[in-house]
């Protein structure tokens, strides 16, 4: 009882994403690097780790260490970079089911945040499960590890029609730091979230492009 | 944030197994480079580390040895009888958020014998450290468990240097306590998860974003990755945000742990499960929250120097459960907060950053939210030509395996997150 004494005296913490913008304290500068009007192109890009740097920056190679800062890049407030190829037919509610294939749990982190009353993803109508069986999407995290690849692909088998997959981090998108290879390798993404690791309004803006919102 | 040379004795088999009789010193890491097979021990009393250097030998005497070297297998039971059921757990379906599996013997009711498997997540990252430029070095450190990075990257850092600015210290210090921060809410969070209090669950991981939030301010990353760079540090801090963020943080915590450790149904659950005695902690070489709950007090930042100019002091508990961990990282919380207050008191007007010319082979060590973390690297001319990582994780599973033996399966959940313990930190 006490608990809910003090959620009510605690108030409205939850975000007013996606109806608007991202506030500032959700989403300061931890989005995608841009160049200053006299970037030093040139030295970003020798000195980028993943060389996500060519004439823009490539969001899915990215890992947001902030080395190119030091060229005058400046970090922006973008986070909502997701990518979506196919999305679910429908939109009222979908079933998560999240499958990390070798990441560094900052992502994982990041997926579980999004049960916190600032983002309370169940009133967007997304709720995680815990099996395959009941999942409308299937959403993958980390660098693929071939030892867990192969539970990630039985896992995909086992969902029911249809389905999606979004692929979350630079790990699951490009390799990142890790490598060359990216989760498409093994698997057809069909929902990309950029991030190292996606803050949770980028998984959000993500999660519900699956869901065709 | 200790670091000196790595500077081995050679020492013959036979002296390195009579050192290992002595259980007040701890074995903290082994390596194998070449023929040759480099030993760690940590005096926590004395806060001394030391090196020994012997032929090819594994030390079997000391438990922690197995986990260090691998062999993971050696913890789980031996012919356990009759009517045993063995399962293998996992890696995708383990509740637990992380590529990881368990392999577990039971009558069905209670637990005989429970190991982790790993290899689901090994992305090798010391093999990819190798060759790399330090700088670069930095980025796959940190990403080897990105809820500790901040202690793994100070840690890597601080080997190379001999020492940085003063404001840089400072801030990586701030770093490091809110990561300590986050991390304790964290594990209160999953623990009152286990016990579905819902209520509670989100009052916490409201506590986590907010540090995640003054993170991601502050260093421009949730987690603080890229704040930690070879000399010192990337970013200012403003702290005036700390400030006032903190005292509404510090508030929310005391009214939340007050209805908390008042609840009968949660304090049941964690009372008397998967306890680790004292001795347990000696002869396993247990570490950080595991070993301070059980009244064994190691903590690398009782020998640091930096610390002893801070209000910092070491947090212990005897009873061994997971009450008596989660009261350890209780009164963590409370100190780590006035610690942090302290070094924004006090930070000093210096530089970010110094110039650091790499070369030679060298430690560095940080008390990270679960343990301490160590990181030995051999470095010339600026490339990484050897590393060897120990995570904190890895030793302090052997705590797990033997401290949840014979509590029942409901136990479990408790029992693993009261340590704190993660996949990617020891299946690097
Ligand atoms: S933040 Fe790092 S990875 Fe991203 S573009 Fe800049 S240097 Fe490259
Ligand atoms: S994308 Fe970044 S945060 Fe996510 S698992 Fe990979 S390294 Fe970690």
């Amino acid at each position: 009882m006490r608990w809910i004494f003090r959620g009510i005296k605690k108030g409205i913490l939850t975000t007013r994403y996606p109806e608007e913008k991202p506030a500032y304290d959700e989403v300061p500068e931890i989005g995608l690097p841009v160049p200053d009007k006299c970037a030093d192109f040139a030295s970003a890009e020798s000195n980028c780790p993943t060389g996500a740097i060519a004439d823009a920056v490539d969001a899915e190679k990215c890992i947001f260490c902030g080395r190119c800062e030091d060229f005058r890049f400046k970090r922006s407030r973008t986070v909502e970079l997701a990518e979506v190829r196919k999305a679910l037919p429908f939109s009222k509610s979908i079933h998560v089911f999240v499958a990390d294939v070798g990441s560094c749990n900052a992502c994982n982190r990041e997926v579980e945040m999004l049960n916190n009353p600032f983002y309370d993803f169940h009133r967007l109508g997304i709720f995680f499960t815990p099996t395959p069986r009941h999942a409308d999407v299937l959403l993958v995290i980390g660098y693929p590890v071939e030892k867990t690849v192969k539970a990630l692909l039985e896992a995909y088998d086992a969902m029911p029609e249809p389905k999606v997959v979004v692929a979350a981090g630079s790990c699951a998108l490009s390799g990142g730091i890790f490598g060359e290879r990216g989760i498409d390798r093994y698997i057809d993404v069909d929902v990309r979230v950029p991030g190292c690791p996606p803050p949770p309004i980028a998984l959000l803006h993500g999660l519900l492009k699956a869901s065709g919102r | 944030m200790i670091s000196g040379e790595v500077e081995a004795s050679r020492i013959s088999v036979d002296e390195l197994e009579d050192m290992a009789k002595n259980r007040d010193v701890a074995l903290t890491a082994y390596f194998c480079r070449g023929d040759e097979c480099l030993y760690v021990w940590t005096d926590y009393e004395r806060g001394r580390t030391e090196f020994t250097a012997t032929k090819e030998f594994d030390l079997r005497s000391r438990p922690l040895f197995h986990a260090l070297s691998g062999e993971m297998d050696a913890y789980q039971l031996k012919c356990p009888g009759n009517d045993v059921i063995s399962l293998h757990y996992g890696p995708l379906t383990t509740g637990l958020w992380e590529a990881g599996a368990f392999k577990v013997l039971t009558y069905g009711e209670r637990i005989l014998n429970v190991t982790p498997d790993f290899g689901y997540k090994r992305r090798e990252v010391e093999k990819k450290v190798v060759g790399r430029r330090v700088e670069e070095a930095i980025f796959l450190i940190e990403r080897l468990c990105g809820t500790y990075s901040v202690a793994y990257s100070n840690a890597f850092c601080t080997a190379l240097e001999n020492g940085c600015p003063e404001r840089a210290e400072y801030i990586r210090a701030i770093a490091l306590e809110l990561e300590r921060l986050y991390n304790h809410f964290h594990v209160i969070q999953r623990l009152t998860a286990a016990a579905s209090q819902k209520v509670a669950i989100s009052h916490f991981s409201a506590l986590v974003e907010e540090i995640l939030r003054l993170n991601a301010k502050l260093f421009h990353h949730r987690y603080a990755f890229g704040l930690n760079v070879l000399g010192g540090v990337r970013r200012n801090v403003d702290v005036n945000i700390i400030d006032k963020k903190l005292d509404a943080i510090e508030k929310d915590f005391e009214e939340l742990v007050n209805i908390l450790l008042s609840s009968r149904i949660f304090i049941d659950r964690i009372h008397n499960t998967a306890t680790l005695s004292r001795e347990d902690v000696l002869k396993l070489d247990s570490i950080g929250i595991a070993a301070r709950g059980s009244g064994v007090k190691r903590d690398v930042r009782t020998f640091d120097s930096f610390y002893s100019n801070t209000p910092y002091r070491i947090a212990c508990e005897r009873d061994g459960d997971s009450l008596a961990r989660t009261v350890v990282r209780i009164r963590e919380i409370r100190n780590s907060i006035e610690i942090i207050r302290h070094l924004i008191n006090e930070l000093p007007q210096t530089a970010l950053k110094s110039e650091v010319e790499c070369n030679g082979f060298r430690y560095g060590r940080v008390e990270a939210a679960h343990g301490d973390v160590f990181v030995a690297v051999e470095v010339k001319d600026g490339v990484v030509k050897w590393i060897g990582i120990r995570p904190a994780s890895l030793v302090n599973y052997v705590a797990f395996i033997h401290a949840v033996e014979r509590n029942v399966f409901t136990d479990f959940p408790f029992a693993i997150e009261s340590f704190g313990l993660s996949f990617a930190d020891s299946d690097r």
